[in-house]
C-alpha cells in the first residue's frame, strides 16, 4: 500500500513538474511573440509620426534667422571642426553670415527635409555638406550612426528583417527618435527655440588616449560589411541631388582621417574609400553639386586630432582656414 | 546591474540559470557555489572596488561568528562586531551628515568626506548585525562560509532587500532539494513578470509627474495646488509600485533557484490604521526594527510612557536608516507620532470595541491613514525641508505657485514623448494615479495572487484571483513581460537603491 501510494505520488509530481516546465516554455514563447507584435506596432506608429528633421537639427535651425549665405551642414566632422565665426571673418561676411547646422551622424536626407520646410532660408545660400562612409555603407547598422531617415523609408517587415535580432537597438533608437522628432516639430523648436551658441559649432575638449585609437581604418566600423548598393546609398545620394535645386550652390565635403593613418599602407581602406568617393563624385557630376575630397590638410598634425576622425580645439582654425580656402565664394 | 536592464535579463540571468542547472546536476553544493560566484559578479559589476568591501564585511562577520562559539567571549566579540558594522555604515552613510550637524552647532570648519555610498550597504550590514545579535542570544554559529556568504550576498536581495534573516536563508541552502522544482521556477517567473510590470510600466511612468515637480521645489521654486497634489499622490503610488515591484522581482528570481525570500509588502495602502500600515509596508525592515531595536529597548514591557518613547526612537532611527538627512528623520518622526496616536486611540477605545463596526468608520479610518502616509511622503521625497514645506503649503493652496517647471504638456509613455498640452497632462496624471490606486486597493497582492509560501510558513490564503499554470496566465505573464521590455529603455533606477 505504501509502495503504491509512493509510486502514485511520484507520478503526480512528475506530471506537475512537466506541466510547470511546459508553462515556462509557453510563457517565454508568448513573450517573444507579443514582443515582436508590439515592436511591429510601434514601428508602424514610428513610421507615421517620424519627421525627417531630427531634434538635433531642429535645435540648430533657429540659426537661420540671421539669413546666412554660407550654411555648413552634415555630420560630426563639420559640427566639431568648422568654426562659422572664423569662416565669416575669412570670407568677409558679417557675424551670422555663416552658420553650422551639422550634428552627430547628420545625414543629407535630414538636411533636405529642413530645406524643403524652409526653402526661403536656403535658396540664396551656399550649402556645404560633409559626408562619411557610414551614411552610404549598408554594412553599418549600429544604433548610434544608422541614418534615421533611411530607416523611416523602409517598411516594417524590411525594418524587422534588417535589424533583428542583434541590431534591435537600432530599431529602438529609431522609434525614440521618431517620437522626439515629431515632438520637436509640434513644439516648433526650429522656429521658437533659442539659438545655439557659437553659431552652432561645438569643440571636442579632450584627446583620446593612445590605446583607444584604432590600429587601421580599413577595418574601422564605418567600413565594415562594405556594400554601397543598398537603400542608404540610393536615398542619401538622391537627397544630395535634390538639394541642388533648393540652394544657390551645394558642395559636398569628404573630410580627412587623422594623419597617422596612411592610405597607401592600407589597401583595404584605399579600395573602399575610392569607391565611396567615386560614388559621391559621380553623383556630383550627374546632379550638379561640387565635391571636395579632402584626404589631408596641410599643416594638420597628429596633435590636432582628438580621435581618429575629429580634430580637437587646436585643429579647428587649421581645418576651417583650409576648407574656406577650397570653397571660394 | 538593474533587474530591469537588458544586460541582466538577457545575459546575466540566463547565464546564471544555465550554470546553476548544470552545476545542480553535479551536486546541490555546486549549485550553491554557482550562486555565490554569480552574486559576487552581480555586485562587482556596479563598482568592482566595493566588491572588496562586501567580501571583507562577510569575512569579518563570519570570523566574528566563529569567535563567538566560545561562551565566555560571546558577548564581548558580538558587541565589538555590532560596533564595527555600525561604524562601517556610519562612515559610508552618515559621516557627512554628522559633520554637517557638528558644523551647524559649533561653526567649526569641518571637511567633507568624499565617499560613494556602496550599493545595498544598509541591507547587508543590518543582516549581519542581526546574525551577530542572534548568536549573542544563543543562536547556532554558522560554520559554512559558502552558505554564510550566500545568505549575505544572494543577488536577488543584495541591493535593495528584502532584508533576510539568517535563520530563514541558510537552512534553505543546505537542503538537497534546492533548485530542482519547475513548479517553483514557473511561479518565480510569473512573480518576476508581475514585479517587472509594477516597476517599469506603473512606477516608471508615474515618475514623470513626480520628478520635474520635486526638482523644481528642490531648486527653490513653487507649485500650484493641482501640481502639488498630482506630484505627491503620484509619488505615493510610484514608491509603492517601485519598491514592491523590486521585492516581487527579488522573490521571483530567488524562486528560479528554488529559494524562498520573505514577503516585503502586503497591500499597504489597504491599511485602515498606521499600525496596520507598518504590518504591510516594508515588512522585513519593520521586523528587523521590532526584533533588534524596539524590543531590546524594552518594547511595551516597561509601561505606557516608555512604550511611546521606544516607538518614537525606533521610527526615528528607521527614518534615518533610509538616508542621512533631516527629511528622513522627520519622516520617521511623523510615523512614530502616528503610531503613538494610533496606540493611544486604541487604548482609549479599549479592546472590546471593534474599530471598524461599520463601513463608514472603516472608510474614515482608511482616509485618515492614507492621507497621513501621503503627507509624510512629502518629507521623504523632497531634498530639503524648505522644499517639503513648499509642497505642503501648495497642497492647501497656501502659497502662490507656478507650473513653468513642467515640460509644456508633454506626456511620456514608456519614455516616448507625446504633446498633449498642460491641462490634458494634469488630467492624464490624475487618471494614472487613480488607476494605480485602484490597482493597489482592489487587486490581491502578489503573495495572495500567486499563493506564495514563505520558508516554514503556510501558503497565503486564497484570494478571488489566483495564478494557475495555464495558458491564460502564460499569456498574461507574457504580455506583462513584453510590455515591460519596452519600458526598460527608460533606465530609471530603483528608488530604494539609494538607501
Amino acid at each position: 500500500m505504501r509502495r503504491a501510494l509512493s509510486i502514485s505520488d511520484s507520478g503526480f509530481l512528475r506530471h506537475v513538474q512537466a506541466a510547470s516546465a511546459r508553462w515556462i516554455a509557453a510563457a517565454l514563447a508568448l513573450t517573444a511573440a507579443f514582443w515582436l507584435s508590439a515592436l511591429a506596432g510601434l514601428l508602424a506608429i514610428a513610421n507615421r509620426v517620424h519627421d525627417d528633421v531630427p531634434v538635433l537639427l531642429a535645435l540648430k535651425l533657429p540659426l537661420l534667422a540671421t539669413h546666412p549665405d554660407l550654411i555648413l551642414a552634415g555630420e560630426s566632422r563639420t559640427e566639431y571642426q568648422v568654426d562659422p565665426v572664423l569662416a565669416a571673418q575669412l570670407t568677409g561676411r558679417p557675424q551670422g553670415g555663416v552658420v553650422n547646422l551639422a550634428y552627430d551622424a547628420g545625414e543629407p536626407l535630414a538636411l533636405l527635409g529642413a530645406m524643403r520646410r524652409e526653402p526661403d532660408r536656403f535658396a540664396q545660400a551656399h550649402v556645404v555638406v560633409s559626408v562619411a562612409p557610414f551614411l552610404f555603407n549598408e554594412g553599418v547598422r549600429s544604433a548610434a550612426v544608422f541614418p534615421q531617415d533611411v530607416a523611416a523609408r523602409l517598411g516594417v517587415p524590411e525594418q524587422m528583417a534588417a535589424f533583428l535580432p542583434f541590431r534591435v537597438g537600432t530599431l529602438i533608437r529609431y522609434i525614440r527618435e521618431a517620437f522626439a522628432s515629431r515632438l520637436a516639430a509640434e513644439q516648433h523648436v526650429a522656429d521658437g527655440a533659442s539659438r545655439p551658441a557659437a553659431f552652432g559649432m561645438k569643440v571636442i575638449d579632450h584627446t583620446q588616449s593612445d590605446d583607444r585609437w584604432p590600429a587601421e581604418i580599413g577595418s574601422h566600423a564605418h567600413y565594415a560589411g562594405w556594400n554601397l548598393s543598398g537603400p542608404k546609398a540610393r536615398l542619401e545620394i538622391g537627397a544630395l541631388c535634390d538639394m541642388v535645386h533648393l540652394a544657390r550652390k551645394v558642395t559636398v565635403v569628404v573630410p580627412p582621417w587623422a594623419p597617422r593613418y596612411d592610405r597607401s599602407r592600407d589597401p583595404q581602406w584605399q579600395r573602399k574609400d575610392d569607391q565611396y568617393v567615386a560614388l559621391v563624385a559621380d553623383a556630383g557630376r550627374a546632379c550638379g553639386f561640387e565635391v571636395l575630397n579632402v584626404p589631408s590638410v596641410p599643416g594638420m598634425a597628429e596633435a590636432n586630432y582628438a580621435d581618429e576622425m575629429h580634430v580637437n580645439a587646436s585643429g579647428v582654425p587649421i581645418y576651417t582656414r583650409y576648407l574656406v580656402s577650397r570653397l571660394g565664394r | 546591474m538593474l533587474f530591469s536592464s537588458y544586460t541582466f535579463l538577457f545575459q546575466f540571468l540566463p547565464a546564471v540559470v544555465l550554470a546553476f542547472a548544470a552545476a545542480r546536476l553535479h551536486s546541490p553544493r555546486a549549485g550553491i557555489l554557482v550562486l555565490v560566484c554569480a552574486s559576487l559578479v552581480f555586485y562587482g559589476a556596479w563598482r568592482p572596488v566595493y566588491l572588496l568591501l562586501l567580501i571583507a564585511s562577510i569575512a569579518v562577520n563570519f570570523r566574528l561568528g566563529l569567535l563567538m562559539e566560545h561562551p565566555y567571549r560571546r558577548r564581548a566579540v558580538g558587541t565589538i562586531g555590532v560596533a564595527l558594522n555600525l561604524a562601517l555604515l556610519g562612515y559610508f552613510k552618515y559621516a557627512n551628515f554628522i559633520l554637517d550637524g557638528i558644523h551647524a552647532l559649533s561653526g567649526a570648519p569641518l571637511p567633507f568626506v568624499a565617499v560613494v555610498l556602496p550599493l545595498g550597504i544598509s541591507f547587508f550590514t543590518f543582516q549581519q548585525i542581526a546574525y551577530l545579535v542572534d548568536v549573542m542570544r544563543g543562536a547556532k554559529v554558522e560554520r559554512d562560509i559558502v552558505s554564510y556568504t550566500l545568505f549575505v550576498s544572494f543577488f536577488p536581495h543584495l541591493i535593495a532587500g528584502p532584508l533576510v534573516h539568517h535563520a530563514e536563508m541558510i537552512p534553505q541552502f543546505k537542503r538537497g532539494r534546492t533548485g530542482r522544482s519547475a513548479v517553483l521556477a514557473a511561479r518565480g517567473l510569473a512573480i518576476f513578470a508581475a514585479g517587472l510590470f509594477k516597476k517599469v510600466v506603473i512606477a516608471d511612468n508615474l515618475a514623470q509627474f513626480v520628478s520635474p515637480a520635486f526638482a523644481h521645489v528642490d531648486a527653490g521654486g513653487s507649485l500650484t495646488a493641482p501640481w502639488a497634489w498630482l506630484a505627491t499622490l503620484a509619488y505615493t503610488m510610484q514608491i509603492y509600485f517601485d519598491f514592491s515591484g523590486y521585492s516581487d522581482m527579488a522573490i521571483g528570481l530567488a524562486l528560479l533557484f528554488g529559494i524562498r525570500l520573505p514577503v516585503n509588502f502586503r497591500s499597504p495602502y489597504k491599511a485602515a490604521s498606521i499600525i496596520e500600515f507598518w504590518r504591510r509596508w516594508h515588512i522585513t525592515l519593520s521586523r528587523f526594527l521590532r526584533d533588534y531595536l524596539y524590543i531590546p529597548l524594552g518594547g511595551n514591557r516597561r509601561g505606557e510612557q516608555r512604550r511611546y518613547v521606544n516607538l518614537m526612537a525606533t521610527m526615528l532611527l528607521g527614518g534615518l536608516w533610509h538616508g542621512a538627512g533631516w527629511n528622513f528623520l522627520v519622516w520617521g518622526g511623523l510615523h512614530g507620532l502616528y503610531l503613538c496616536v494610533n496606540h493611544l486611540w486604541q487604548a482609549w477605545r479599549g479592546p472590546s470595541k471593534p474599530l471598524f463596526a461599520n463601513g463608514l468608520a472603516k472608510a474614515l479610518s482608511w482616509t485618515i491613514t492614507f492621507l497621513a502616509v501621503v503627507f509624510a511622503w512629502v518629507f521623504f521625497r523632497a531634498k530639503t525641508m524648505a522644499a517639503a514645506w513648499q509642497v505642503l503649503t501648495a497642497l492647501f493652496g497656501l502659497a502662490p505657485g507656478g507650473s513653468d517647471y513642467v515640460s509644456p504638456g508633454v506626456l511620456r509613455l514608456m519614455d516616448l514623448p507625446v504633446l498633449v498640452g498642460e491641462e490634458s497632462l494634469l488630467l492624464i496624471g490624475a487618471g494614472a494615479v487613480a488607476l494605480a490606486l485602484a490597482v493597489a486597493l482592489t487587486l490581491p497582492n502578489v503573495p495572495q495572487l500567486f499563493g506564495y509560501r514563505e520558508y516554514r510558513h503556510a501558503s497565503e490564503p486564497a484570494s478571488w484571483l489566483r495564478w494557475r499554470p495555464n495558458l491564460a496566465w502564460a499569456a498574461l505573464s507574457a504580455a506583462a513581460l513584453a510590455l515591460s521590455l519596452f519600458g526598460m529603455w527608460q533606465r530609471l533606477e530603483f528608488l530604494y537603491f539609494q538607501f
